[in-house]
């Protein structure tokens, strides 16, 4: 395929594919268009809008998130287990949200000073949030029965906006400020694109690598603590395919594969795209285990069109 | 020394050569030949188009016109082992050994023995490597691992690899360029040996001496264009290098030679491993310090222990008289201090970034309040120095890949006098640009020295050095040589300060 | 020790007192039944980590290993429920390779990075095992299949444990005593070089990812017959723990330096852990965290022995 029309693909895709999906779906389910779905729709995609968002991070400075899922499952059960404990929701939500913090910069930590591939360590995460999840637990799911922290974000309202819309809201714009309006935001382009060049510019490169890290940390927990309320508990496996589906969303977005360029703006559509995705493919009844190979094959696809684009060898 | 030339044995013939880039004609209908058992120099500045011959000899490059014969049979070259296979065998300046494996695996490589066609044979494997070495006097042991090698070792290795079964064609690039003095004689004995042998050389060099010591024939290119090629015995010193450069020297232009020029960066017994030793020396504010020396001298080690981006082992250093001891880029950059890389393409830019971004990158902390952006500010930064650069890009937002290497290396320069630096250190500030981003380059350097900046300028071409410099400092083995005014010093004084032999691995008096 | 000492040789030391310390602590651990029963469990492990040796030492990563084996092994109970007898091995093996393919066909003419290929086929292939099985669990009524893979016996020895003995002796072979495993370590030296020295780089490393995929293929087979049935989350989390073998065996990440019994030995060191631990009654979840821990731990550990680059920020 010519680079040009691949180029041109790769950008029209994520636009293309959104409307091609929303008039497929609503064609298909006379249930899909209309307002109450599409609040439900943005309620229950918020936690994958934040992850997506610090995946779009990551991803730019040429690393990778493989943990979230499980750091999700891990994080909700702890958030139960507090409230459970009887500590006040407010608090164990902070508490939740400065472990999330924490598990985030220790990847970035050990990514960027012992010099080890992220993919890796971020495995390791995975490997211990989903052990340690399952330890808290053994195995069975804990009910969350402070109902005003369940109210809070899956019933109350600010201005007619469920609270998850609004949160996601001002995480977007933040990211869009941050990365394309501030100094931090610049330097991570470069970082991404080529971290000697880089350091040699003066820019801190391991500093920023760890907070952004750090920043995917805040994101994924304020993710769970979304998550759990809209499930109503915390469950070690309660967001399987989370981190497939932030990944999906950033290179259909036409992210770099090898990092420094990536959108978040695109990284939304791309977030949108899978949102409606899911929402439709429950609309539909269609079996959910399915959602694996349709997500697998348009990423592969978005994979493909991206390296095309990029001028890589055929 | 001249070997009998033997027109019937053409080795390798390259007819008509034509190489594109985009945005540069590399080779301009080149033609070039090499028979048995003759020594072939290939000469030119930076950039001449030398290395794209060369690569096209490799099998790397596709030519985009004209035609290959190798013993007189047409032949395409498509990939590195067509190449091989026919016999010509390049050892590049950047070493192909592959440290993880020893000697023997590393000469053997492709063409490890077999026993009944599956088992790889080890004994063999080492027999044939030792063979191999013996047979070129190279002192070296088969089951060396490759990561106890030296340099020049390693290059030895490489060499051998190519002559496991005698080649019929040997290209060397640049081969002495990381290579002490003893190994060179090894280098020039081996190449000796092979010419006797009857293997047709094509040695690429910068450096006279090797030339006259080795060649049979000589051809100069510039510019992408064959200039001549004649035998060595036609060519004087003189002769070769007005064939190079292609017109006489530019007169220096009159240096601001400024009688009280004060201290600006003092350096005192900087040292960082073995490629910095004990450094002292004061770089004045006004002025242009050329640093010359071989490849390997520690001439960017030592920029960079200046400009905080490696930190030194030990010395210290004052700017105006303050203590300064950068721990990163940043501080340097605080402090005043600019460093442009050497190679512009992975350290001096981020190719994948707009003119803006780049320029903008060094100085974002003052286009910045409390970490938010002014863009207004940032597009001014980019069109003002683009502008006193003449950078020529369609806009400050276009990526930096797209521009020329002289525009490329000019936005390089930009983004560091941006910062307002009142010591600059460049790191071969022309390399790959061509004669016209040179000039205006050059003219940049002396306007900075002029405007009371401190500049050092590494360079690896000495008239570049003589031009340009109102002091040159010769780099040797990690020490500063010599620091000698640009006035009345000559290549050959440069070179011989170059040369200067490491003494029981102390060194010299500076 | 020097450091590049405990790079070398630390592992050694390690299994060793792992090993004596479960024989002093535990009774259960030295009886000799449980010695065959470590040999039995580690047959699935060990094989994929043979693999992902090559995967490895070629600069390479593959994510896909457990998916695509419980992939390979829906598919194969599927087969001969289906009543396709031996031709369902054909099946099992080729759906493996040909997830391999894929790995290596996106790596290498995409030039998508390894890690995003494999994650991409990790997805698609839990896919197809979730699809398919659709929750259930498959089960499959052929004890020949069985025999073959796991449960026969000869002289005494269960065939899954000759499979990983069969695995090791030809993959070690291939990598230690034949020219492409000679190339396999030039091209995670430095691919470039080996790329200009006119190595098949690109032939060879689609070869190592077919070939790993085919692997998961037999790896798959051996799992249902083991256990008699086949589940889409047979093999999962087997990629982390063969990482883990084969990082903590001494290979590096990055490429061309490490070796098959370097991974035999991580395979051995993970088996007698979990067979220890599990012996100790510390808790399935426990030991995943414990793995967790361990892995960073060792590749931290090795990336000291080896002298960190770039100590300043």
């Amino acid at each position: 395929m010519n680079q040009s029309v691949a180029k041109l693909l790769r950008d029209v895709m994520p636009y293309l594919g959104l409307v091609l999906l929303v008039g497929y779906f609503s064609f298909s389910s006379e249930f899909f268009f209309n307002a109450r779905n599409f609040e439900r729709l943005a309620t229950d995609s918020a936690t994958l809008m934040l992850v997506a968002f610090g995946m779009t991070l990551v991803i730019l400075i040429g690393e990778i998130d493989l943990s979230v899922s499980a750091v999700v499952g891990l994080l909700s059960v702890v958030l139960a287990q507090m409230m459970v404990a009887g500590l006040a929701w407010p608090i164990a939500m902070v508490l939740v949200i400065v472990l999330s913090v924490a598990i985030g910069t220790m990847n970035g930590v050990i990514t960027v000073y012992g010099q080890i591939p992220s993919f890796i360590v971020t495995l390791g995460m995975l490997a211990i949030a989903t052990g340690l999840a399952f330890v808290f637990t053994g195995s069975v799911s804990v009910a969350i029965l402070q109902y005003d922290f369940l109210d809070l974000f899956y019933s109350d309202q600010i201005f007619g906006l469920p609270i998850p819309l609004i949160i996601v809201t001002l995480a977007f714009l933040t990211c869009v400020g941050l990365l394309n309006r501030t100094r931090f935001g610049r330097e991570l382009f470069a970082v991404g694109a080529n971290m000697e060049a880089a350091r040699l510019s003066g820019v801190p490169v391991k500093q920023r690598k760890v907070t952004v890290f750090a920043i995917m940390g805040l994101l994924v927990g304020v993710g769970a603590v979304l998550s759990a309320a809209r499930l109503g508990n915390g469950a070690p496996g309660s967001s399987p395919t989370l981190t497939l589906d932030a990944i999906a969303a950033v290179i259909i977005g036409g992210a770099s594969l090898f990092g420094g360029w990536a959108s978040v703006v695109r990284t939304l559509l791309g977030a949108l795209l899978i949102a409606v995705l899911n929402n439709g493919m429950v609309l539909l009844n269609v079996n959910i285990d399915a959602q694996y190979i349709v997500k697998g094959v348009i990423i592969l696809f978005a994979v493909v069109l991206e390296r095309l684009a990029s001028g890589a060898r055929s | 020394m001249t070997s009998p030339h033997r027109q019937s044995s053409l080795r390798l013939v390259l007819t008509g050569i034509t190489k594109r880039f985009p945005g540069v004609t590399a080779l301009d209908d080149v033609s070039f030949d090499v028979r048995a058992g003759e020594v072939h120099a290939f000469m030119g500045e930076n950039g001449a188009g030398k290395s794209t011959l060369m690569k096209i000899g490799a099998g790397i490059h596709k030519p985009d016109a004209g035609h290959i014969e190798v013993e007189g049979a047409r032949v395409t070259l498509g990939s590195p082992s067509d190449a091989t296979d026919l016999g010509i065998h390049t050892v590049f300046q950047e070493l192909t050994v592959l440290d993880n494996l020893d000697v023997g695996q590393n000469i053997l490589i492709g063409q490890e023995p077999m026993r009944g066609g599956v088992w790889l044979d080890r004994v063999a494997l080492y027999r044939e490597a030792q063979a191999v070495l013996d047979r070129l006097d190279i002192k070296l042991d088969a089951r060396a691992p490759i990561r106890t090698l030296s340099t020049g070792q390693r290059q030895m290795v490489e060499i051998a690899r190519a002559c496991g079964e005698t080649p019929k064609v040997l290209v060397l690039d640049e081969p002495t360029s990381s290579l002490g003095r003893q190994e060179e004689e090894l280098l020039f004995a081996l190449v000796d040996r092979l010419r006797a042998d009857g293997v047709g050389i094509v040695y690429i060099t910068h450096r006279m001496s090797e030339v006259f010591r080795l060649a049979d024939r000589i051809t100069v290119l510039r510019d992408g264009k064959h200039v001549v090629t004649a035998p060595r015995a036609d060519f004087t010193r003189e002769a070769l290098i007005a064939a190079m450069v292609g017109r006489s020297v530019d007169e220096r232009p009159s240096g601001s030679a400024v009688e009280d020029l004060h201290v600006a960066l003092r350096v005192e017994g900087l040292a960082r491993g073995s490629v910095v030793r004990d450094v002292s020396f004061d770089l004045h504010a006004g002025e242009v310090l050329g640093v010359a020396g071989l490849m390997g001298a520690g001439r960017t080690e030592l920029a960079r222990l200046m400009a905080g981006v490696d930190a030194a082992d030990s010395g210290q250093m004052h700017l105006f008289g303050e203590p300064f001891a950068p721990g990163n880029v940043a501080d340097a950059i605080a402090a005043g201090v600019a460093y442009l890389p050497e190679d512009r393409k992975t350290q001096g830019l981020i190719l994948s970034l707009s003119v803006a971004d780049n320029i903008a990158l060094p100085n974002l902390g003052r286009l910045s309040r409390s970490g938010i952006l002014s863009m207004t500010k940032l597009r001014e930064l980019a069109t003002i120095w683009s502008a006193k650069l003449g950078i020529r890009a369609a806009s400050p937002q276009v990526a930096v890949d797209t521009l020329s290497g002289g525009n490329q290396q000019k936005v390089a320069i930009a983004k560091w006098l941006a910062t307002e630096p009142k010591v600059i250190l460049l790191d071969e500030p022309t390399r790959g640009v061509d004669v016209g981003a040179k000039a205006e380059i050059y003219a940049l350097i002396r306007d900075l020295a002029a405007q009371g900046a401190a500049v050092m300028v590494i360079s690896s071409e000495l008239p570049e050095v003589l031009q340009i410099s109102d002091r040159i400092a010769v780099m040797a083995h990690g020490r500063i040589a010599g620091i000698v005014p640009a006035e009345g010093a000559t290549e050959e004084s440069l070179l011989d300060l170059a040369f200067t032999e490491v003494q029981d691995g102390q060194g010299v008096a500076a | 020790m020097t450091r590049a000492q405990i790079a070398n040789y630390g592992i050694f030391f390690a299994f060793a007192l792992v090993v004596i310390g479960l024989m002093l602590v535990s009774p259960a651990f030295r009886a000799p039944e449980n010695l065959v029963s470590i040999g039995r469990q580690i047959a699935v492990l060990g094989i994929a980590s043979f693999a992902m040796t090559f995967v490895i030492l070629a600069g390479e990563i593959d994510l896909s290993v457990g998916a695509v084996a419980s992939a390979s092994g829906v598919v194969t109970a599927m087969a001969l429920a289906a009543g396709m007898g031996p031709w369902a091995i054909l099946v099992g093996v080729g759906v493996g390779a040909g997830f391999g393919l894929m790995n290596g066909l996106l790596t290498i003419y995409a030039a998508v990075p390894s890690f995003i290929a494999t994650l991409v086929s990790f997805f698609i292939a839990q896919g197809v095992a979730l699809t398919l099985t659709g929750g259930r669990t498959i089960l499959f009524d052929a004890d020949w299949f069985r025999d073959l893979f796991a449960t026969g016996t000869v002289f005494g020895l269960r065939s899954a444990f000759l499979w990983l003995i069969f695995a090791f002796l030809a993959l070690w072979w291939l990598l230690a005593r034949t020219r492409f495993g000679a190339h396999v370590y030039a091209i995670g030296g430095n691919q470039q070089s080996a790329r200009m020295l006119g190595l098949a780089v690109d032939r060879i490393k689609l070869i190592i990812f077919t070939m790993a995929g085919a692997l998961m293929g037999l790896v798959g087979m051996i799992l249902i017959s083991r256990i008699g049935n086949a589940r889409s989350d047979g093999a999962i989390g087997l990629e982390f723990d063969a990482i883990a073998a084969v990082v903590i065996g001494g290979t590096a990440l990055g490429g061309g330096t490490g070796s098959l019994l370097r991974s035999l030995i991580g395979v051995m060191l993970i088996g007698v852990l979990n067979n220890g631990l599990a012996i100790l009654n510390v808790d399935f979840n426990a030991q995943q965290v414990i793995k967790g821990v361990l892995v960073i731990a060792v590749v931290l550990l090795d990336r000291w022995a080896r002298g960190l680059k770039g100590a300043s920020a």
